[in-house]
């Protein structure tokens, strides 16, 4: 289970803009990891300081966020990382 | 709750309230408000506080705020203690230094009776205090007597004039009452003592004995209105120990990786500790408290000699006692001595063994060693002199105050000590490690670290 919270919120503004409360229920749904709102904005503040993410015009108080180009990199980058050590793993739990 | 997490979420760093207040204050809206949410919201706030570079004393003073409020708490919690105190007016006899000394002499012999085991197991265990019941159902009898010990403090005053008793105790009726009964036992023994004087006195000399100190009471037992211990107090130690962890937290969030390595290095090295204790032989100990008194002899007796000193007496009692002991049992038996006066004293008899009943035996044994040898020794120098003649008559002055202990628990290994000290090994192996892998570039910061 991937517990990192920048990656979690990453994969949650992959599939389209969403605000903190939309993005807790998004990564507990995608992931079955429920972020504290103290972690969730933490997260935000780092992943906005390295332009990962970029925050819109506020919908009634709400700010939504959106993935940037550096982000999606990031992102593919960690997935396709992961995806590879998901398949190695596999591989050596068939049997032989 | 939900109230408590929107006030946690102001103490976010201002510059980050400007950016993400509004946004954050809404999320508040949405989430579930529980104890979860609280502490998390508190984390976040904590760890961007000092990653936004919030001075050490900011946070210090934020922290001791805390400790001093949770210092509130738990004096509300503490159990509360009644103190009661009474006076006693102590009038030395006409007669100079000596007489002073004699006094003093008197005064702590009646404090150790007073304060000795078998009194206080008597004050505790009648029927209409009943005191300590929850501790005498939990811990051993000798840790209650202890506890006892600890809770009576005894002051006296730089003339000597009068000294105060003190006792503190849970319940405020009980508190005065016990001081009565200390109070009447020092007035009483103080009456006794006189009493044994002038008995022996004429008994050994056909005189009246000279006039000795009087105890009297000068102020009855007060009855305590406040509890003990103050808030005050509580406040000092709460600002202490929240100064203390906010030096922690800081040096957590600043350096997480090395207070982590510290903190494993720390408790694998308190498991070690303790588990070699568990390797150890155990040892117990038991205690016993003689205390040694001169003979009662006219001044005259002693024109032109030099009384034996209480040190001389009690060593050269030693050597006999323990040279008579076998197997070599005389390394286990330490002996302390506590002079009051020149030729006053008591000494505190340990002895070690394996097993409760085998210290306890032999701290007997070295006790009834000690009677027997001083009886030997009074017996064989009747023939000296008509004074030792009367001395004899007089009786052994050696009064065991407290009979050997049977030990509950064993002395040593002391298991605290041990895994205390393998922590603290540990937390300096940790700190040794991390000084020798320190990088010795600069650190990379790019990636990003889990908030």
């Amino acid at each position: 289970m991937v517990t990192e919270p920048t990656l979690l919120i990453l994969a949650s503004l992959a599939d389209g803009d969403k605000h903190g409360y939309a993005m807790m229920e998004d990564i507990h749904q995608l992931a079955g990891v429920r972020l504290g709102a103290g972690t969730l904005y933490g997260a935000i503040t780092r992943m906005e300081e390295l332009g990962w993410i970029a925050g819109l015009e506020s919908e009634e108080r709400r700010k939504p966020y959106r993935l940037t180009a550096l982000g999606r990199r990031h992102l593919e980058e960690q997935m396709s990382a992961l995806d590879k050590m998901v398949k190695r793993t596999l591989r050596r739990l068939k049997p032989a | 709750m939900r109230r408590g997490i929107r006030l946690l979420a102001k103490c976010y760093p201002r510059a980050w309230r400007e950016r993400y207040g509004v946004e954050f204050d809404a999320l508040m809206e949405d989430v579930e408000p529980d104890l979860q949410e609280f502490t998390n919201v508190l984390g976040g706030a904590v760890k961007l506080q000092l990653a936004s570079g919030t001075a050490l004393w900011k946070f210090l003073g934020v922290m001791a705020l805390v400790g001093i409020l949770a210092s509130v708490g738990a004096w509300k919690l503490a159990p509360q203690r009644y103190v009661s105190t009474a006076q006693l007016r102590v009038t030395p006899p006409d007669g100079g230094d000596v007489a002073k000394a004699q006094a003093d002499q008197d005064l702590d012999l009646m404090l150790q009776t007073t304060l000795s085991r078998g009194s206080l197991m008597e004050i505790i265990q009648r029927p209409s205090l009943n005191l300590y019941r929850a501790e005498r159902m939990r811990i051993p009898v000798e840790d209650v007597i202890q506890q006892m010990r600890s809770d009576i403090m005894v002051r006296r005053d730089r003339e000597g004039s009068t000294f105060s008793v003190s006792f503190a105790y849970p319940d405020r009726l009980k508190s005065p009452a016990v001081l009565r009964e200390l109070t009447r036992k020092l007035v009483e023994g103080n009456a006794m003592v006189a009493r044994n004087r002038e008995f022996i006195w004429l008994e050994a000399w056909k005189e009246h004995a000279p006039p000795g100190v009087t105890v009297e009471p000068a102020a009855p037992p007060s009855y305590p209105s406040d509890p003990e211990p103050r808030l005050s107090i509580f406040l000092a130690w709460g600002f202490g120990v929240g100064l203390a962890l906010g030096v922690l937290v800081f040096a957590i969030v600043r350096q997480p990786r090395l207070m982590r390595q510290l903190a494993l290095c720390g408790m694998a090295g308190c498991v070690l500790g303790g588990a070699a204790s568990f390797l150890m032989p155990e040892t117990f100990v038991s205690e016993v408290v003689m205390r040694i008194t001169p003979p009662v002899n006219p001044a005259r007796w002693y024109a032109g000699t030099k009384p034996e000193s209480f040190v001389e007496r009690v060593e050269r009692l030693k050597n006999a006692v323990l040279g008579a002991l076998k197997n070599g049992s005389e390394r286990n038996i330490s002996i302390q001595l506590f002079p009051t006066t020149s030729r006053v004293g008591t000494a505190r008899i340990s002895a070690t063994g394996s097993s409760a009943l085998q210290a306890q035996s032999l701290a007997s044994e070295v006790v009834s060693g000690f009677l027997e040898q001083f009886i030997t020794e009074e017996t064989a120098r009747e023939g000296d002199d008509i004074r030792y003649m009367a001395e004899r008559r007089l009786g052994p002055h050696i009064d065991v105050l407290d009979p050997p202990s049977l030990p509950q628990t064993p002395a040593s290994p002391n298991r605290a000590l041990m895994a205390s000290l393998g922590l603290l090994a540990g937390l300096l192996a940790g700190a040794l490690m991390s000084w020798r892998r320190r990088p010795s570039g600069p650190a990379m910061t790019a990636v990003p670290q889990p908030i």
